[in-house]
């Protein structure tokens, strides 16, 4: 999965067009099978009072990245795109910590870090960057259905993200690549860094995650966690709580992405 | 009625006093001022503004002497970070400022808290907290679910005095919590609290870790061990041994002692007990108003606190304990007091005679950890150092962490004539027990040791730990020494 672009991308400078982001990302997209997916909460109408059963959904076929969206890449797309670089995004669209680990504009930390998933990134510029090459932010839903694999895998799965979180914070993300695909071809979803999604703020209008009756909390905890599918998901909860946390312009240290097209 | 203690006498009410004259004087208790009602306090006129004094464990923040209300600004930085769980054992604990427990927050009833919660930008997780002291939707929660790297802020009115957990509330709350992400914040009554002479800051939680009590390494969370409620460790302020040795609290005799006690769970609750102290007064649930007197072991419920007052009769070590006792001597809940100055005779005459007596056999202590996770050390200094994590998780409680032991209870092992005399009477005695009398540097001792069925590897290091330490003599033990000479279990 190591692409080897960091050395290329380091040197910067790489004119870019979209159509070329676009070619070069079709390579590594993993076609992901339309199936039966249970959401993990089940979402509740704001005039409902409580939540309806939970019911399988329906996912179409779509197109996933293999691996988040590397430091390299993002290189390339503020390369191309010189209104996304940190001393040009607008504050309305990236808080104060935009790309905050580079040394400037067009430069990496060093020569090591183009494998590794780009963090700091907000997400206006993660979907910007989408949509250069064609493609947008995966949907919760997708995110989780391939996340889910089907059901492979998915104790590994979990331990996995716990053990992510037993990890230190302050040191670098590691690089992408290091675990096999799983069952869909998609990578690293787990235990590298949080991921945008599309729709991240639609499971996110309150914050105390433990009201069951919360009026427009889909994100219903208290341990007896009313509202989700499965109790003991402890990851499940806590992509759901970040998410929740997040408004579209901040950005974090452990928060990357990838994007998704739909399928052809 | 109190009488022992000094100080908590000149603030009864006149309704109290009336009352015991007439009534039960067991039922009316010398303590708080009635506090001002909720309406008071609400009402009460906010003057000025200060910082927190925030305390780290086990120092709280001093009393308070203002006599209004004022504005409070507090500045809690939720912090991921590696630290030790026990010797030989990292844990990413997710704290309040920093250590487990939390800053201990100290605010006055009819006080304007104004909450800073700021999340620093390394960490992984969005985290809020809920103080129970507040009246409002999640205790603050609702208002404070914040992202790393950013902060969030919200005020409320101290409405009720007491002493009140605090904690972080963010989904899956059991694991936040399970991470050390609690605290204790006092509303003091306005007229203040009793003086004494010490107060202390405890706060017991339980922690899952994905490998066994004393498995050595950085040991993830274990979901499932927490969904059970099966902790690895049960521990006072945030590790096992945080409050033993030379970090044991202290106090002289004569003097009084207040512990601020609170149960952070997430899971378990906590029958605290201070082996050798009757708590003279009791603030059951962190109230002020129905105390309780000359109590022996105190409920505190997991998000619960009390706070106990007693006043040291006697010289000694006083051990602090969870009475739910495996969870001191065999995952963690164990702190000591070290009360110094004059021993008094007449209140504990120490031991006046020493006679034989045979019970029914020694128990066999089954260590924690398996046989096939021992650690094999390489060289003798590799010996010494994995036996200082055995001997600190399995012979410290007694013998102490300088290997003095306890006079009149344990034998010292520091410059212990019994133990260097023999290094093969010493393998039997930590394999297969010890139920005799014997004597050690001159002192006499009645010896019950349990038999400790610990893998070959770690007996050795723990010996040649031993003998390396305290002026002994500096042999070696090898697995193969005990092989040979260990007590088979039966």
């Amino acid at each position: 999965m190591r692409r080897g672009a960091a050395s290329l991308a380091f040197a910067a400078a790489v004119a870019f067009a979209p159509a070329a982001l676009a070619s070069a990302a079709g390579e590594r997209m993993a076609r992901i099978p339309a199936g039966q997916y249970t959401p993990f909460l089940r979402l509740k109408a704001p005039n409902e009072a409580s939540p309806p059963p939970v019911n399988a959904i329906f996912i179409p076929a779509f197109r996933l990245d293999v691996e988040p969206v590397t430091d390299a890449d993002f290189l390339a797309f503020v390369t191309a795109r010189p209104e996304w670089r940190r001393s040009r995004a607008k504050a309305l669209f990236v808080d104060g910590r935009y790309l905050r680990r580079w040394r400037s504009d067009a430069e990496l930390p060093d020569a090591a870090s183009g494998d590794e998933p780009v963090v700091n990134v907000s997400w206006f510029a993660a979907q910007a960057y989408c949509r250069a090459r064609g493609a947008r932010l995966p949907t919760t839903e997708q995110w989780e259905y391939a996340l889910a694999d089907a059901g492979r895998h998915q104790a590994e799965v979990r331990l996995r993200s716990l053990n992510w979180f037993a990890q230190p914070n302050g040191e670098r993300p590691p690089v992408i690549g290091r675990e096999p695909p799983n069952g869909y071809g998609v990578a690293d979803m787990v235990g590298l860094v949080w991921e945008w999604t599309l729709d991240f703020d639609a499971y996110a209008v309150a914050a105390e995650s433990r009201d069951p009756n919360g009026k427009d909390s889909a994100l219903v905890c208290g341990g007896a966690a009313a509202g989700a599918t499965d109790a003991t998901d402890y990851p499940g909860f806590m992509r759901f709580s970040l998410r929740s946390s997040l408004k579209a312009s901040y950005t974090s240290d452990n928060l990357g992405f990838r994007c998704a097209q739909e399928a052809p | 009625m109190g009488g022992s203690f000094p100080g908590n006498g000149h603030i009864m009410t006149k309704h109290c006093f009336a009352a015991a004259a007439a009534l039960l004087a067991s039922t009316c208790v010398a303590t708080i001022a009635s506090a001002a009602s909720r309406e008071e306090n609400l009402a009460a006129p906010i003057v000025g503004v200060e910082d927190a004094v925030l305390g780290d464990a086990p120092n709280p923040p001093p009393a308070i002497h203002r006599d209004h209300a004022t504005k409070v600004v507090v500045h809690l930085e939720v912090k991921e970070i590696e630290g030790r769980l026990a010797d030989g054992v990292r844990y990413t604990f997710w704290t309040f400022g920093g250590h487990v427990p939390g800053k201990f927050i100290r605010v006055r009833e009819g006080d304007l808290v104004e909450m800073h919660l700021d999340n620093h930008p390394g960490n992984k997780l969005p985290h809020n907290i809920d103080l129970h002291a507040v009246n409002g939707p999640g205790g603050g929660a609702a208002a404070s679910l914040t992202a790393p790297g950013h902060t969030s802020v919200f005020s409320f009115k101290a409405l009720n005095p007491g002493l009140y957990v605090y904690h972080c509330a963010t989904a899956p709350v059991a694991m936040h919590v399970a991470n050390g992400m609690y605290g204790l914040i006092l509303v003091e009554p306005k007229e203040g609290l009793p003086k004494v002479d010490h107060e202390y800051y405890l706060m017991q939680g339980d922690f899952y870790t994905q490998g066994a009590n004393g498995e050595q390494g950085l040991q993830p969370f274990s979901m499932a061990k927490t969904i059970d409620e099966k902790p690895e460790y049960v521990v006072f302020n945030g590790a096992v041994g945080s409050t033993v040795g030379d970090k044991a609290l202290t106090a002289k005799n004569g003097e009084t002692v207040r512990l601020f006690v609170g149960d952070g769970g997430p899971n378990l609750t906590s029958s605290f007990h201070v082996i050798g102290e009757i708590f003279d007064t009791v603030y059951p649930e962190g109230n002020f108003t129905n105390v309780t007197h000359n109590v022996q072991t105190t409920m505190i419920p997991a998000g619960g606190a009390a706070m106990v007052d007693f006043k040291t009769s006697t010289t000694g070590t006083f051990i602090i304990v969870d009475h739910s006792l495996e969870r001191a001597f065999n995952r963690g809940a164990l702190a000591q007091l070290k009360v110094g100055g004059e021993e008094d005779k007449l209140v504990y005459s120490g031991k006046t005679s020493d006679l034989v007596y045979q019970p029914e056999g020694t128990g066999i202590r089954n260590a924690s950890q398996p046989a096939a996770q021992a650690p094999a050390a390489k060289d003798k200094a590799q010996r010494i150092e994995l036996g200082a994590g055995v001997f600190a998780n399995n012979c410290q409680a007694c013998h102490q962490a300088d290997g003095r032991g306890v006079p009149e209870a344990f034998p010292p092992l520091a410059g212990s004539d019994y133990l260097n005399a023999d290094k093969f009477r010493a393998i039997r005695t930590v394999t297969g027990g010890l139920n005799a009398q014997l004597v050690v540097n001159g002192q006499h001792f009645n010896g019950e040791m349990p038999a400790w069925d610990l893998p070959d590897e770690d007996i050795a290091n723990v010996l040649t730990y031993a003998y390396a330490s305290w002026g002994n003599s500096g042999l070696e033990v090898t697995p193969a020494d005990v092989r040979a000479y260990r007590v088979k279990a039966k």
